[in-house]
């Protein structure tokens, strides 16, 4: 005991020092522990969640990028297919339009010919006639002079014949 | 110069000696007390000044635990217990350090000599104050390890007649408790007080400059004592529940 004492130690103080630690524990547990620690534990739950949305609307994002990708794709096919179709369409059009002007292209040509050739027999027929007018009439007056009338009617035959 | 291995008393109230030590010990109950109701009076989402201080303290202190524990419940539960010895410790080593204390006091005389009974002193350079957190870490390990294990399983650690070996072992077991007491104490108030004795000689010797390494060894040291003590509470604590475990 002598020793203790020497050494400074005292039961009272030892039990006051004890109770210091004991009250601090107390206050600082009231005023320090438990409201910065439930602001850690309420700021861990925010980042916590703030983490889980985020990863949340991650995985949307990129199931709507995928939604998006294969409604592009499918939106590219059926542009493809459209465009195939008005090609197709269009050829097939232009193919009909082209024998169609062929077809009345031919038909003119025909038509004038056609015409051509109705002209051609006209104005033969005419220069024809006008031809045997004109012999009749140069042969009349050449044979004006003979008076046999059958011989002059057999050359004016013949002239025409000639003709 | 005068160094005394006791606390000094001041003054005494209902006939309770009022050491130096105790009012070193008041002392930063007071300053922690009203830093903690500063830094928590408005707490904030986004902490700022001596909350976020406070929060790294607490956090850092808390991971230290969580490490040791490895169960964040069995941590949050001796938290307080471990961050208060650990911030109570280093508080009362560092203030011991200001200038004044240990120097400011008033002479007296003792057994014909004229000495200086300083106001302040480190509240670990007071054997009371390191005994009094001893008792209270070794209270707790053996109220933990009752709680955990059960009375009379906890007791046959210490008493058990199953064989001589066993009996021989139990007893080695009480003594190690009664030398964690003694360890806890003498540990804290040897490295504190020999560093008080340290400083104290080197201001004596070379007042100027010369001691200024010597101040920033003892405020390493002020840490590491106060982590030690913290941290040998924590790791018997563990100790209880894991032979609780098997």
């Amino acid at each position: 005991m002598e020793a203790l004492g020497k050494l400074g130690i005292d039961v009272r103080l030892l039990i006051a020092q004890a109770l210091n630690f004991a009250i601090l524990l107390f206050l600082l547990h009231r005023f320090l522990y438990k409201p910065l620690l439930a602001m850690l534990e309420k700021r861990r739950e925010m980042i916590e969640k703030s983490v889980e949305e985020a990863r949340a609307i991650s995985e949307k994002l990129a199931s709507v990028e995928t939604q998006r990708e294969k409604e592009f794709a499918s939106a590219r096919t059926k542009a493809a297919e459209i465009i195939e179709k008005a090609t197709l369409h269009a050829e097939e059009k232009s193919t009909a339009l082209i024998a169609k002007a062929k077809h009345e292209v031919l038909l003119v040509v025909d038509a004038a010919r056609e015409k051509i050739r109705t002209e051609k027999e006209q104005m033969m027929g005419d220069a024809k006639e006008e031809l045997s007018r004109l012999v009749l009439n140069a042969s009349r007056a050449l044979l004006s002079d003979i008076s046999d009338a059958e011989l002059t009617e057999r050359l004016t035959k013949k002239a025409l014949k000639i003709k | 110069m005068n160094i005394s291995v006791a606390a000094e008393k001041i003054f005494s109230v209902l006939g309770l000696p009022i050491t130096n030590s105790m009012l070193v010990a008041w002392i930063a109950m007071g300053f922690l007390v009203i830093i903690s109701l500063v830094a928590t009076h408005k707490i904030r989402l986004v902490p700022r000044g001596l909350q976020n201080f406070f929060e790294s303290v607490c956090d850092a202190i808390l991971t230290l635990v969580d490490s040791v524990m490895g169960d964040r419940k069995q941590s949050l539960r001796f938290f307080p217990l471990i961050a208060t010895i650990f911030i109570f410790v280093l508080v009362g080593n560092w203030l011991g350090l200001l200038p004044g204390v240990g120097s400011v006091g008033i002479r007296e005389y003792h057994e014909g000599r004229e000495v200086l009974v300083p106001f302040l002193r480190s509240t670990a350079a007071d054997l009371n104050f390191t005994l009094a957190l001893a008792v209270i870490s070794v209270i707790t390990v053996q109220v933990v390890g009752i709680l955990s294990v059960g009375f009379f399983k906890y007791a046959s650690k210490f008493i058990n007649f199953s064989s001589p070996l066993n009996f021989f072992v139990g007893v080695l077991e009480l003594i190690s408790e009664v030398a964690k007491l003694i360890s806890f104490s003498f540990r804290l108030f040897g490295n504190i007080f020999a560093g008080e004795v340290l400083l104290t000689v080197m201001f004596f010797l070379v007042p100027y400059v010369v001691p200024l390494p010597f101040m920033m060894f003892e405020v390493f040291v002020g840490f590491i004592q106060a982590m030690v003590f913290s941290m040998l509470t924590l790791v018997f604590l563990k100790i209880a529940t894991i032979e609780a475990q098997h």
